[in-house]
């Protein structure tokens, strides 16, 4: 692990590589964005007295302003730094859904939050929150089987918040093609999420 | 359903979108002709498209809305963020974890089933499996490098492949930081002493491997690994013909050229000279704190190697002489002008005189002058570099100039009698001692200023051989006085061992000649 004080010459020297077209760098990029959204986090706890009133844009932003020297920062260089907090928000959610999964369906003795008790027990009515955030994971795990560039637009897209224009300088694309990719991939992950509910007419 | 089909879908779907409802079951019905799959595919893709944009929007809302810092709260650990390769198990080896953060590329620790040991594991760029004579030529290679025995070559086990052909490398697993982290840890000029340290060491595994006709090619400092007994470990050796192609395609980062050399850049072939030139420029960033060419881009990093002569000495004025020419001669930009062997700049290297004091490692951290560096042009780099260094207080200072009473510590003194006689003729007065705990007893906090010390030795009632009883030395010496000063002189063995661990605990240098220290307090050795 990179500690703290290295990770923005490490994050300068990533993007500089993503600058240059090395692609892989973006992967490297990811745990340190990681490790840096968690660390602001648990800072957060005591001010913010548990109440997630900061949001994710938000925490992203924070994370993007403390790794990155603004006075060298480019419109590609915050491309590429929130296409990596979005790969790392979609992982912190997809472990956190998981491991609460796993925890509910395990034996032994777990603890029951007083809002659990109060939803009731949400297993038998709609699909709790983990289970969707697990079924839109694999849902996407196969969208990249079919085409890995939908499933980062939608990474892009959903997780990161991020603008058309934003996913189009991260991912190398034109805006047409994000716009192309980025339609078929909601129609498509509304079909395998299955989705029933009437659709508004357009 | 193959890439070209998702792509049609694609098309088909976003023309679609612009043909009024009633005339969209004619449109798909002759756009997908014969191909009932790809018809069932368009229509429910279509059926799903209206309401698409608002409940992934719901959805966005429902399951990101309340925001992630909690999650990340509850979550067991910063350290282990997600990687696909961690917890795999490929052929025997159970995949662990990153070793060295994200500057080492894909480099995983992993668990040999077979022979229960930790290893390294770095998987091989794809594309080597697609062609076999690539593939060969690199086995061939890798195979004759792995063969390179040396404490500062990363020991290479075995070139193995995963079940889908993949190529991967297990090496020996260290503990430790890439030089590339180090540097970046800094932030700033490393001190001499460790920056000569480190670079003796890397020159160490370029002579070895010079003399057996094995030229790295891409020595640079996320090849070079610091383990946290501060031994060198030299990585990659043999891989980097394969990775030529990498060098001189779109995939080449700065990162990797700013190491290479003029004749690399020109894409001609990289001879042992090259890897001496890149041992010049690690040497260079180790002691200017910035790199001699520093560019965003590799276009204009390739332009500097090629033209700019970055001039060390005005950047360190404070450095020993000797060291800014071994960085220039090995910074020459005409090959056949350069030190052709790795030897050549490992001589150049030991004969630089070691700046006297105690070595700043455990000191040397993040200081508010910390330079940032590399986006700006280079000469104004050089400028405030230059600047940076001129308020640096000298640390170094002449700790040893006034010396006049020693204790030397050694169990075979017969080594020394040269030396010490030497000493005594220059009125400096040497106690010796045979072991740790006769030292200890001899030594007086106020009559002796310098301790000179062999590292192992046969020591005790049983004669045992200590091979870190300097350490423990040190260690008895320092509860009497915590800025005691040594100098171990020992076996050329123990100093390529031990030299950055007992720099690191605070030794003022480590030496296998004893004549060395006579220079180090001032005196000039005379012929024995």
């Amino acid at each position: 692990m990179i500690t703290r004080p290295a990770r923005p010459a490490a994050v300068a020297r990533l993007l500089g590589d993503l600058r240059d077209g090395r692609r892989e760098a973006l992967g490297e990029l990811f745990p340190l964005v990681y490790e840096e959204l968690h660390e602001l986090a648990h800072r957060q706890h005591s001010a913010w007295t548990g109440q997630d009133t900061l949001n994710t844009t938000a925490l992203v932003h924070e994370a993007y302003l403390k790794l990155v020297d603004q006075r060298r920062a480019t419109w590609d260089t915050e491309a590429h730094f929130l296409a990596a907090a979005a790969q790392a928000i979609r992982h912190i959610l997809i472990n956190y859904a998981r491991d609460r999964h796993a925890q509910k369906r395990g034996g032994g003795w777990q603890r029951v939050s007083l809002s659990e008790e109060v939803e009731g027990g949400s297993e038998s009515a709609a699909p709790s929150w983990e289970d969707r955030v697990v079924a839109l994971d694999e849902a996407l795990q196969r969208l990249a089987v079919l085409s890995e560039r939908q499933c980062r637009i939608v990474e892009c897209r959903f997780f990161g918040g991020m603008s058309v224009q934003q996913t189009a300088l991260a991912l190398g694309l034109s805006t047409a093609t994000v716009t192309r990719g980025w339609t078929m991939a909601r129609a498509w992950l509304r079909r395998e999420l299955g989705d029933t509910r009437s659709p508004r007419e357009a | 359903m193959t890439l070209s089909r998702w792509a049609r879908l694609e098309e088909l779907l976003e023309r679609a979108g612009d043909i009024p409802q009633a005339q969209r079951a004619a449109f798909v019905e002759r756009e997908t002709g014969n191909d009932p799959e790809l018809r069932a595919e368009l229509s429910t893709l279509l059926e799903a498209s209206p309401g698409a944009e608002e409940y992934i929007g719901r959805l966005r809302q429902e399951l990101l809305g309340s925001g992630v810092q909690g999650i990340l709260r509850d979550a067991p650990s910063a350290s282990d963020a997600p990687d696909p390769w961690i917890g795999r198990t490929v052929s025997h080896y159970e995949i662990r974890d990153r070793l060295g953060g994200g500057g080492m590329g894909v480099i995983y620790r992993a668990y040999d089933a077979r022979l229960d040991r930790l290893v390294a594991l770095k998987f091989i760029a794809p594309e080597i499996r697609r062609d076999s004579e690539v593939r060969r030529r690199f086995l061939r290679e890798a195979r004759a490098a792995s063969a390179l025995d040396h404490p500062n070559i990363c020991t290479v086990h075995e070139i193995a492949e995963t079940d889908d052909g993949r190529l991967f490398i297990v090496m020996a697993a260290y503990d430790g930081e890439t030089l590339r982290a180090r540097i970046e840890r800094g932030g700033g000029p490393m001190p001499e002493l460790v920056a000569l340290d480190i670079s003796e060491q890397i020159a160490r595994a370029l002579a070895a491997a010079h003399e057996r006709g094995i030229v790295h090619r891409d020595v640079k400092p996320d090849n070079v690994f610091v383990t946290r007994d501060g031994i060198v470990k030299l990585l990659d050796f043999g891989l980097a013909r394969t990775a030529d192609g990498r060098m001189s395609g779109k995939g080449g980062g700065g990162g990797t050229v700013a190491y290479m050399s003029p004749e690399q850049a020109r894409g001609q072939p990289a001879d042992e000279r090259s890897d001496v030139w890149s041992l010049g420029v690690i040497l260079f960033e180790m002691l200017a704190g910035v790199r001699p060419f520093a560019a965003d881009d590799p276009r204009t990093a390739i332009d500097l190697i090629l033209t700019q002569e970055p001039d060390l000495r005005a950047m360190r004025p404070d450095l020993a002489p000797g060291i800014a020419d071994i960085v220039q001669r090995a910074l020459t930009k005409e090959p056949a002008r350069r030190p052709a062997h790795g030897r050549e700049i490992l001589e150049g290297l030991q004969q630089c005189p070691r700046p006297h004091g105690p070595s700043p490692v455990r000191r040397w951290v993040p200081s508010a002058r910390t330079l940032r560096v590399g986006a700006a042009v280079l000469g104004l780099l050089l400028l405030v570099t230059a600047l940076s260094l001129w308020i640096r207080p000298d640390r170094a200072g002449d700790a040893l100039a006034s010396v006049s009473h020693v204790l030397w510590v050694d169990d075979n003194p017969e080594n020394n009698t040269g030396v010490v006689e030497q000493l005594k003729n220059h009125g400096v007065a040497v106690t010796t001692a045979l072991s740790t705990s006769d030292a200890l007893q001899r030594y007086d906090p106020v009559v002796h200023q310098l301790i000179i010390s062999d590292m192992g030795r046969y020591e005790g009632a049983g004669g045992a051989y200590v091979g870190r009883a300097g350490f423990d030395l040190l260690e008895g010496l320092r509860a009497r006085r915590p800025d005691v000063r040594i100098v171990f002189c020992t076996s050329p063995r123990a100093v390529t061992t031990y030299r950055a661990e007992a720099i690191a605990a605070g030794a003022l240098g480590m030496v296998e000649n004893c004549e060395e220290i006579l220079r180090m307090i001032g005196l000039e050795p005379s012929g024995q």
